[in-house]
This record gives structure tokens, C-alpha cells and sequence, in this order.
């Protein structure tokens, strides 16, 4: 797992990549005098295991006392975290997601970011009617609706 | 080398009770209705030939696993489940020798219905590694935690202190301690005999489980054949009991699958949990085992054997199997 952090005062913006597992301890306990608002970019996490998830909500449960917590951009893998393990995401906020989708014509694959204030935030899905780039019919999501975003519901 | 696991729950014993008899009557019957069976005959017949599955309850002792390999024979720890050992194995032996994980009460509450303990001629020879070990087992024949005291015990009855890592060898066979993550200690052992292996992996909450970390006890999980892993709670509840010192089976599955260990045995079951949760977190675990052995093991990895652990469940380490999990 790498990790890069960009500071400043008042806002700290941290980017996740790679795989999150008993290795990523190190790396995570480094971070520390996190700023009053931290965002976390998660779009480039490819897998977590369970050793992984342990680490990730010690960190997590650590950095957020005081503080704003927002992960942004999570990928499907972090969705399915966030679905499984419902303490996953502690107490962030979650601000976007990476969701996969498929054209049921031409199979044609394609990820859309979806974000909380227009898509699923407050307890409601609005999904937005996409189409696909290749082909211009319908895109079809991977994963239904309900079960995406169980974590947000 | 073989397994039996006499107890199989971890904390506290969990006896029998109404609700749980109405909840295992209540599943045989509807899984028999479902299978068509209308008399007892066919109900025996089916139960004979493990075609609902083994088990049909998980049992409530605490630990006690026994390993054997030809005519060696040892126990680690004393849960509930030693009382149904002893009785199993009155008459038919004299030398009882028993390894200990740690101290803990559910470790050590068997001996007291241990039979062979309260006979002339018969020998107990505990191996332990921590010091104290000797006072705990005092302690619970002091004649006020039990009516008869350790002085009027007519075996007779040897501490032997191990160091961690320190190997005990008896014939073919070996033993050795290794450190776990418990709260007062605990140390598992890697069994060795026959060209098998099996690593005893509970009580801990293996919090160190990074190569990195796990150090100089890396290669107790190193080409070894069975992880006996506890599984005391599901993840969820796990990151809500940081230092309660268990873990929980995926956990084990990280560790089996990265190690390229071959079979995974699931122990220290929470005495909350029911029987059908037992069932659901094997299910669970299998499932996420698979997944992983084809995302993170090596190429040509087999698949890792996973079950779960009950009462009286036996391990033939040859086959690997477990008849009917």
C-alpha cells in the first residue's frame, strides 16, 4: 500500500493506493498530526483483506477523534468493504464513489463517479441515466442499486 | 497424527438448554419433512449416514484437543471437555501428559472432573510455560474452590516448565511452544509426527500477523499442515474488542492462505454464538477463503480446507479431512 499526504493547516489531504493488508500498519501508524478536516482519496485501492480492515479502523478510529473525516472517490472494493463490515467507514463522511457499469448492447465497460449530494446522499438513491460512450445505449450497473449502496441507506 | 477436539467453545461453558433443544428439534425436523422422511427408522438412517451433516450441534465444552500419533497421547488444556476424556480413556491408560496454553479458567476447569486424577496409579505430567502454572492448578484444590484439597489427590502429578520455543520430543513426535496475543500470556505449539504438522493457535488475537511482525514466530506458520485458529468472533465484532485476545476466522484465512497453509480449523467458538451462526460463519469463511487463494495465493495454490470445530469432532492428519464438515 502507498500513501501520500498533502497538508496544510487546516486540511490534510491524504491519497490511498494499492492493497490494504496486515502490511499496511507502518505506513498508517506514521500518519499523525492530521489537520481539523482530512480527506481521503481511495480510488486507487485495489483490494483489503480482513488483516487489512483491522488496520484501516484502528487508523481510522484513531485520526477521526476531533476531526472531519471525508473519503472520497472510494472504489467498488471499498464499496463492498463499506457493505460487509458496517463499521468499515467509522465515522467519515463518505463524499464519493466509483461505480462500474456495462452496456447490455454492445459490453461496452465503463466506471462512473457518483457523489453524495446528487446521487445517494440523505437516504435516497437518484441514479443518473447513463449512457454508454461506444455505443449510446443504456449502461447497465454491475451491482443493483440497493445493494451498492446498502451502506448509505 | 491425530486431532480430537473435546471442547470446542471458548470463555465459558455453554450447557444445554430448552431454547436450545427447540432450536435444533425445530431444524431436524423441518430439514426432515424437506427430505421426505416420514418414520424414525428413516430419521436414524439418514443421521447414521451424516446425510444432514456433521455436526448437528457444535456442543458447548471448553478446550481440550487431544493429540495422538502411535502409542503418544497428549492433551493441550483442560476445559470441560477433559471430564468426557477421562472418561473415555478410564481404564485403558495410566500416563496422562497435557501441554497448556495459558491459565486462564476455561482452560483449567476440566481437571477437577478429570477421573483418573483422584486414582493411585495414575500419572499427570503437565507441561507449561508460564511460571505460575503450578499455584493456578493449587488454587483450584484448595479445598475451598473444590471440596478436596491437592494434597489428598491420589495421582501423582508432575509440573514440568517449558521455555517458548524450547522443543519437547517424545519418540517421533514434537512439541514446541510459541508465543501468542492474550492478555497474561498465552503460547501455542506446533505438533510435529509422522511428517505432519499441526500449529495449536488459540487464545490469541493475533495482533502481530505481519511476517514483519510475527518475527520469531513466523515459522511456527511456515510448511505447516493444519492452523487450529481461533475464532471466537466475527470481524465485525472483532474491531469493536481490541485486547479481548481472539481473532476471527478470516483472520486465519489471511495468515493460512499467505503462508501457503493446507487446511485451516476454525476453535474457541463465542459461547453466544448459535449453532446456525456457527454454520453461517463457516459458510462465510469458505467463501471468502476461496476468493482469496485465487486473489493473493501463489500460482497452482490449492484450495485451503476450512472447518469448524465441535465437540468430539476427530482429525485424521493423513486425510487432511474432517468427515462431515
Amino acid at each position: 500500500m502507498s500513501l501520500s499526504i498533502t497538508k496544510s493547516p487546516t486540511l490534510d489531504r491524504l491519497v490511498l493506493a494499492g492493497v490494504i493488508d496486515e502490511n499496511a500498519q507502518p505506513t498508517l501508524e506514521a500518519v499523525k498530526d492530521v489537520a481539523p478536516v482530512c480527506t481521503i482519496n481511495m480510488r486507487a485501492v485495489e483490494e483489503v483483506n480482513s488483516c487489512g480492515i483491522r488496520e484501516w479502523v484502528t487508523f481510522l478510529k484513531r485520526i477521526e477523534v476531533g476531526r472531519k473525516i471525508v473519503l472520497e472517490e472510494c472504489s467498488p472494493e471499498i464499496v463492498d468493504q463499506m457493505n460487509l463490515v458496517r463499521s468499515f467507514r467509522s465515522k467519515a463522511e463518505i463524499a464519493s464513489v466509483w461505480r462500474e457499469y456495462a452496456c447490455a448492447s454492445c459490453g461496452e465497460q465503463e466506471s462512473h463517479l457518483l457523489d453524495a449530494k446528487t446521487h445517494f446522499g440523505g437516504g435516497d438513491l437518484r441514479m443518473p441515466a447513463l449512457a454508454c460512450r461506444k455505443c449510446a445505449q443504456a449502461l447497465e450497473p454491475a451491482v443493483e442499486d440497493d445493494e451498492y449502496f446498502r451502506f448509505s441507506l | 497424527m491425530r486431532l480430537k477436539f473435546w471442547g470446542a467453545r471458548g470463555s465459558s461453558p455453554v450447557p444445554q438448554s430448552h431454547a436450545r433443544a427447540v432450536e435444533l428439534v425445530r431444524g431436524l425436523v423441518t430439514r426432515a419433512r424437506e427430505a421426505g422422511l416420514t418414520t424414525l427408522a428413516e430419521l436414524d438412517e439418514w443421521v447414521a449416514a451424516d446425510r444432514f451433516g456433521k455436526p448437528l450441534a457444535y456442543g458447548g465444552h471448553t478446550p481440550c484437543t487431544e493429540i495422538s500419533h502411535g502409542d503418544f497421547s497428549a492433551f493441550v488444556d483442560m476445559g470441560t471437555g477433559l471430564r468426557e476424556a477421562g472418561a473415555a480413556h478410564m481404564g485403558k491408560r495410566k500416563d496422562y501428559t497435557f501441554f497448556m496454553t495459558h491459565l486462564h479458567w476455561d482452560h483449567l476447569i476440566g481437571l477437577n472432573f478429570f477421573v483418573p486424577i483422584f486414582i493411585p496409579g495414575h500419572t499427570l505430567t503437565i507441561y507449561h510455560v508460564h511460571k505460575t502454572a503450578p499455584d493456578s492448578f493449587r488454587t483450584l484444590f484448595n479445598g475451598v474452590n473444590f471440596p478436596i484439597k491437592w494434597e489428598a489427590l491420589a495421582s501423582k502429578i508432575e509440573f514440568r516448565e517449558l521455555k517458548p520455543y524450547e522443543t519437547f520430543i517424545c519418540g517421533d513426535v514434537t512439541a514446541t511452544p510459541f508465543a501468542l496475543d492474550h492478555p497474561g500470556g498465552s503460547f501455542g505449539y506446533r505438533f510435529e509426527a509422522g511428517g505432519r504438522s499441526a500449529a495449536i493457535g488459540y487464545d490469541s488475537e493475533f495482533k502481530r500477523i505481519s511476517r514483519e511482525a510475527l518475527g520469531r514466530d513466523l515459522p511456527f506458520y511456515q510448511n505447516l499442515d493444519l492452523l487450529v485458529f481461533d475464532a471466537q468472533y466475527d470481524l465485525e465484532e472483532l474491531l469493536s474488542k481490541f485486547d479481548w485476545g481472539h481473532a476471527s476466522p478470516t483472520l486465519g484465512v489471511d495468515l493460512a492462505v499467505r503462508e501457503g497453509i493446507k487446511a485451516l480449523a476454525l476453535i474457541h467458538h463465542d459461547p453466544w454464538a448459535s449453532d446456525q451462526r456457527l454454520r453461517d460463519s463457516l459458510a462465510a469463511t469458505r467463501r471468502y477463503a476461496e476468493k482469496q487463494v485465487k486473489r493473493r495465493g501463489v500460482a497452482g495454490q490449492p484450495p485451503l480446507h476450512v472447518f469448524s470445530c465441535y465437540d468430539g469432532l476427530e482429525v485424521e492428519m493423513d486425510a487432511l479431512t474432517a468427515a462431515g464438515v
